[in-house]
């Protein structure tokens, strides 16, 4: 098996920075990421983008992942584009697919940088064709160079809907509304993290910005909605939902629902690594130092695949991490060590306390976590809210149980999808706190692979 | 359901989507190729109903399609190319012990 | 379409123990000097950090241009256009030279006596060039906005592919027996008995009694490293490329903030007319008295208020600090950055944007699918090195075209292997001359980056 000092899954802001920092002081790393181009997918297809594309319609934020993306390419980094990990073990040997080939490493340190995946935002008819991801959407922008081709509705909360509805804009392509589900009680609750977001506020002048844009643009803005449906037989036709103690329908066919972020946990959880309930998040993060290690030695994650914190704290913490594996390798000294890290811990501060704000009011609503009894959470194996309320009361103690019950999160996303409602309808029924009630056991391998990959295996060097 | 932007700079290639030939541009997916022609991809296992692309990061495993004889292949992680086979899948997928998960 | 160290390599020819010519670059001066040497049947090296036309060479406008030139440049810029119209058929492949003429247009009293004066020049070299009226351009152009005062234009200038010439060029070259070798760097010379006795590269040592440097922006650090003071800096320059856009005018045209050129493919390159950028590094300091003229120029005391921006940066050649002493058993600053490969400027391509849509609504409609940037080696009077430096002989430079490289690059090839061999040149070089940065000359600086 061949072995590495420092092996980093995932080439997104976090991952591209602990290889870019350990490359710098000439450690082998092995980078691998499942996507064809570096850049995660805050950044994805960034150094391949057509010119309208980057500058025009996509706007700064992205364009700026150009330098990091070029900085990263230039570095003397073992790369592995488009392999796909599909398992980690505690002693740290990653399993990896790619070229339809499975290989073996070993990794003295590994670095985690594995990104955030969109929170499941379940309600009735989010199955169907048509309704897809924001997210998904934003991608298909960035590395596919399409749009919606009839005017879509956005709904749900959080700054990437603001985001995707200006970057729409920007190539000529107007939104039919933004339906926001933020409760208006959290703009209340935000209030008091508000000058601490003043120390970092170029994330609220720029949401400030959008919704300019997006007002200047003459987009109904539906503010504190609740109750969506998506309706039609095939594919959607309607999105119906209650704003303002009204039923408002908007014909459409195609609906981008998103409710924020949280981090993919499915390779932290292989490599042995604690968890932490994140309330203010409602989600896990990964449990770390102050430099990034998890509970398990020489393990470390770094960016939104620990918390959701964004891109560019996401730099800082691989960096961070990127110099503490440099320090026990004893290729830079304690004091360079320090005089690296200083400043990285003092702007991680600043931007942690101006995230609190972001975190507080766009904290997902209740009755999303919670959807109705005939709402379909398990997306693989069609089970309702219902269907789960009803293990719940019968006593099962946590979302493995309720698999076992009703085979909720059995299929092949393996709960990614439903993971976090099923916590929480346990939880509602059963008057307990999310912490208490866990989280998914995964089981590898992750992502499909066949027995004849399987068989074709490189494990000897 | 989604188009190219106006003025992309593109070429095509010719894959089959359901046994018919059809010109897609040969920089995108499989995910996104379908999604020029579709909302839907395939029918799910339980209750038969339709499903298309929902995450397009290979995390949620709505876009199964099969992909030259393949079944299972995730739609939005692997690029076209020209010749290309496509089928919709429905219902659970016919594995061969090669191609057993 | 750019080609960055990340392409493939194609020409990975075995390194010789000894050649009668090393060229170190493979850039348009380097290609085309090797391409005329070995039509002398001379036995040729190219030796390339990078890729054959990584940088500038691929990179720049494509224009072919005899308006506008240096007196001193003009000359040897007639000799080059007449080689253009029959490149193609001399390498065996299509460069995408056309003739529909080069058009400058303004809107200022100045602009007309610039132009009162390139009549002139023209004239005394019996150049055909055109004076415009402002319903003759927008009859040329249609529908560029602008109150014109004056236009010239030379029907003979052209375009051509930056992209597709200098690698055509160097597959013509090799036919003839050249040797090409990318990504590997030439560290510095050899010198025995005061002359050059050959180069250490990368690869090994080749002997020689010849070296061209034709290294564009890194041609400084060459020289700095073998301890000879060349005064050249590299500016950044933005470029964009459109899709294909219907024909609205074939020839190339520059107004005072925009350059447009059509392309073979049906698209249209667009450039910022006169404004680049410098990042400061340790080189502009050291280079400061020389370029305070230009700097005054081009920064302050031009129209536009800074038609060159400045910011400290580490994107030259060499970094911020580019260092002189190298072990040539080391890996060297070349290796380390094998093509320069610097962001475009953002907020350049806005102001481009910006421009465009005042002057070609019609074209501003277009989508753009690529921009690119690259530097531009430039020295104190704008005018390019062409000579034998006599510090250490046996040792020629050709670089510092200041971005009017790729329309004089055939001819200037020609003249350095007319030089090498010490046959007689043709043209009056004593601007070129080496010497002039060292001498006490005067320096008169040419027209503009």
């Amino acid at each position: 098996m061949e072995r590495y000092p420092l092996v980093v899954i995932g080439a997104g802001p976090a991952g591209m920075a602990a290889a870019s920092v350990a490359a710098e002081y000439d450690l082998e790393v092995l980078l691998l990421d499942d996507q064809a181009s570096p850049g995660g997918q805050i950044y994805r297809n960034v150094s391949r983008a057509s010119a309208d594309l980057r500058s025009e319609i996509l706007g700064r934020e992205y364009y700026e992942g150009l330098t990091q993306v070029d900085e990263f390419l230039r570095s003397k980094i073992n790369y592995s584009p488009a392999s796909t990990v599909w398992d980690i073990d505690t002693e740290r040997h990653v399993c990896y697919l790619r070229n339809n080939r499975s290989y073996q490493v070993s990794a003295e340190h590994l670095i985690l940088a594995c990104g955030s995946q969109e929170r499941p935002m379940p309600f009735p008819g989010w199955d169907l064709p048509g309704v897809m991801m924001a997210g998904a959407a934003q991608i298909l922008l960035k590395s596919q160079a399409m749009l919606p081709a009839s005017e879509p509705v956005l709904a749900g909360s959080g700054p990437l809907l603001l985001l995707l509805a200006a970057q729409y804009l920007n190539a000529g392509l107007r939104v039919q509304g933004i339906v926001d589900t933020t409760p208006k009680s959290r703009y209340l609750e935000s209030i008091r993290y508000l000058p601490g977001a003043m120390t970092a506020p170029r994330p609220l002048f720029k949401g400030l910005s959008l919704l300019k844009q997006i007002r200047n643009a003459g987009i109904p803005l539906y503010r504190g909605a609740s109750n969506l449906l998506a309706s039609g037989d095939s594919q959607v036709r309607q999105l119906s939902f209650h704003c303002a103690g009204k039923r408002h329908r908007i014909d459409t066919q195609i609906v981008l629902p998103h409710q924020g972020v949280v981090p993919q946990l499915q390779l932290v959880k292989l490599a042995g690594c604690e968890l932490t309930y994140l309330h203010r998040q409602q989600s896990w993060s990964a449990t770390v130092d102050k430099y990034g290690e998890g509970s398990v030695e020489n393990t470390y994650i770094a960016g939104d695949g620990q918390q959701i914190n964004g891109a560019e704290l996401a730099v800082i913490a691989g960096k961070m991490s990127g110099l503490q594996v440099l320090r026990k390798l004893e290729k830079i000294d304690l004091s360079t060590f320090e005089r690296r890290v200083k400043p990285l811990i003092k702007a991680k501060n600043k931007i942690e306390k101006a995230r609190r704000f972001i975190d507080a009011i766009f904290r997902p609503s209740e009755e999303l976590n919670t959807p109705s009894d005939d709402t379909m959470i398990c997306r693989c194996e069609e089970i309702t809210a219902g269907a789960v309320r009803e293990i719940a009361k019968l006593g099962c103690q946590g979302p493995n149980q309720v698999k076992a019950f009703g085979r909720c999160g059995m299929g092949p996303c393996q709960g990614r999808f439903c993971e976090s409602t099923v916590a929480a309808l346990i939880a509602e029924v059963q008057d307990r706190c999310i912490s208490e009630v866990g989280y998914y056991r995964v089981r590898p391998p992750i992502k499909p692979i066949t027995l004849g990959q399987l068989g074709n295996a490189v494990i000897e060097s | 359901m989604f188009k190219r932007i106006t003025g992309t700079e593109t070429t095509l290639i010719e894959i089959f989507l359901n046994d018919v030939p059809v010109m897609v541009p040969d920089d995108i997916n499989v995910g996104a190729a379908i999604l020029l022609r579709s909302s839907y991809c395939r029918k799910t296992v339980v209750s038969g109903s339709p499903r298309g692309p929902f995450c397009m990061m290979g995390a949620c495993f709505d876009c199964f399609v099969e992909i030259n004889g393949k079944m299972n292949q995730q739609a939005c992680l692997q690029q076209v190319e020209a010749g290309m086979r496509i089928g919709f899948q429905v219902g659970p997928a016919n594995l061969s012990a090669e191609e057993t998960c | 379409m750019i080609f960055t160290d990340r392409a493939p390599v194609t020409f990975q020819d075995a390194l010789p123990k000894s050649a009668e010519v090393v060229v170190i670059g493979a850039g348009v001066i380097g290609i085309s000097t090797a391409w005329y040497l070995s039509q002398a049947g001379i036995k040729v090296m190219v030796c390339e950090k990078g890729r054959v036309a990584g940088e500038q060479s691929s990179r720049n406008w494509g224009w072919v241009r005899q308006q506008g030139r240096d007196p001193a440049e003009l000359p040897i810029m007639m000799e080059s256009n007449r080689i253009w119209q029959n490149l193609s058929q001399a390498i065996g492949a299509d460069t995408g030279f056309e003739q529909h003429g080069v058009m400058y247009v303004g809107e200022t009293e100045a602009d007309e006596v610039a132009h009162d004066n390139w009549m002139a020049l023209a004239k005394s070299h019996d150049l055909h060039s055109e004076r415009l009226t402002s319903a003759q351009i927008t009859q040329r152009v249609p529908g560029f906005v602008g109150n014109w005062k004056s236009g010239v234009c030379t029907p003979s200038d052209g375009r051509a592919e930056p992209f597709v010439v200098v690698p055509a060029m160097a597959k013509s070259c090799r036919d003839k027996g050249v040797s090409i070798r990318e990504d590997c760097a030439v560290r510095g010379l050899l010198i025995s008995a005061g002359r050059v006795s050959g180069v250490a590269t990368e690869a090994g040592e080749i002997r020689c009694k010849t070296v061209v440097c034709a290294g564009g922006a890194w041609s400084s650090l060459f020289a700095g490293i073998n301890g000879i003071v060349f005064p050249q800096l590299s500016v950044k320059s933005t470029v964009a490329r459109t899709a294909a856009a219907p024909d609205f005018h074939s020839g190339n045209f520059a107004c005072d903030r925009i350059a447009i050129r059509r392309r073979q493919d049906g698209g249209y390159t667009i450039a910022p007319a006169g404004f680049n950028e410098h990042e400061i590094n340790l080189d502009s300091v050291r280079y400061l008295r020389d370029f305070l003229p230009v700097m005054w120029q081009e920064v302050f005391a031009s129209r536009s208020l800074g038609k060159t921006r400045l910011r400290i940066g580490s994107g030259n050649p060499g970094g911020l600090i580019p260092k002189r002493k190298v072990d040539l058993d080391q890996i060297s600053p070349f290796e380390k950055q094998r093509v320069l490969n610097p962001l475009p400027n953002q907020s350049t391509t806005k102001r481009m944007r910006r421009y465009l849509s005042q002057r070609l609504p019609a074209l501003a409609e277009v989508p753009w699918v690529e921009e690119w940037a690259g530097m531009i080696d430039v020295t104190p009077d704008i005018v390019p090195v062409m000579d034998q430096v006599s510090e250490i002989p046996g040792f020629f430079l050709a670089s510092g075209f200041c971005g009017h490289g790729f329309g004089i690059g055939p001819a200037a090839g020609r003249i350095m292997s007319d030089m090498i061999q010490g046959n007689t040149i043709g043209h009056d070089l004593s601007r070129f001359r080496f010497s002039r940065f060292q001498d006490g000359s005067t320096l008169t600086q040419g027209p503009t980056i």
